[in-house]
């Protein structure tokens, strides 16, 4: 007569026996291992591939940002300025914050190289937004800044 | 392009120079600076005129260096005030209003006094020839 704990037991070893052979085929032809590994570098190239897009899209934003420092705006152009550095500041923030989400999950070794990349476009729209803000802020209402441009305007004068 | 600095830019350079992380510096120098006509390119304009502006430019990118500059566009004459890495052990963040203005005064001081040097690429290296001529009183 065949016991519940016999039953139980044949299904163990049925369980196990499948397991454990099914595993010994895939993982001694690397099946699983390439399996896994495949799927872990297909996410990295996702990875590296959204990485390197905000990467551009930062640096396009620094060169509109340095293009703007050339223009002369009126109060309503700098409030908009105004908006823009606020804007700049945060959406950096928000990407650092990402960075350090990237920085806590993967290991060191596994960092793709572009985050390292974005890290250092983000100090570039950082200096960008601190460039804007002396640029029409600090600067324009120093009257010692003013005062060392006209001597040198004063200076060149043909 | 006609290139000058001040004592402060060519003290630094002779620094970095020293870090073989920072070997790539002459060629940039001499390809983004000296080989330019357009100091414009990858540059904010601090303060002054469109004319005369003041300028912090980026060269090598991201990883490069920066330097802050007065541009004289109508002589084609580019002032460079200072330079430093934004990677390695010699890394600056960033400059404050404080320091901007603190340059942009050296640079109308040194070329008042003609306290200033010549920068010229010469067999693959940077030369600084101390400027005795007065050259507002040439333009």
């Amino acid at each position: 007569m065949i016991t519940k704990q016999r039953k139980y037991l044949d299904a163990t070893y049925d369980k196990v026996s499948d397991l454990s052979f099914h595993d010994k085929q895939q993982l001694s032809t690397n099946a699983l291992r390439e399996h896994f590994v495949n799927h872990l570098l297909d996410r990295l190239l996702e990875l590296k591939k959204a990485i390197g897009k905000k990467t551009k899209e930062v640096d396009s934003v620094v060169e509109m940002i340095e293009k703007l420092t050339w223009m002369e705006v009126d109060e309503a152009g700098l409030k908009i300025v105004n908006i823009i550095i606020s804007l700049t500041r945060d959406w950096s923030k928000n990407l650092r914050n990402f960075d350090e989400k990237c920085l806590e999950t993967l290991s060191v070794d596994s960092l793709p190289s572009e985050l390292s990349h974005l890290i250092l476009s983000l100090d570039d729209l950082d200096e960008a937004a601190d460039s804007l803000e002396n640029r029409f802020f600090a600067h324009p209402n120093d009257a010692e800044m003013k005062g060392i441009s006209d001597e040198l305007s004063a200076l060149f004068k043909k | 392009m006609e290139v000058f600095c001040l004592e402060e830019f060519k003290a630094s350079y002779e620094t970095l120079l020293k870090n073989n992380s920072y070997s790539n510096l002459k060629n940039l120098i001499n390809t983004d600076l000296i080989n330019s006509e357009t100091p414009e390119k990858h540059a904010s304009k601090i303060s002054g005129t469109l004319e005369i502006p003041y300028l912090k430019k980026r060269l090598g990118g991201s990883s490069g260096y920066r330097t802050y500059c007065l541009y004289v566009k109508v002589d084609g004459k580019l002032f460079l005030a200072n330079i430093y890495p934004k990677t390695g052990s010699k890394k600056k963040n960033t400059i404050g209003p404080a320091e901007e203005k603190r340059l942009y005064n050296l640079l109308l001081t040194a070329i008042k006094t003609e306290q200033y040097f010549s920068v010229k690429f010469e067999k693959g290296d940077i030369a600084f020839e101390k400027v005795k001529k007065a050259i507002l009183s040439k333009s």
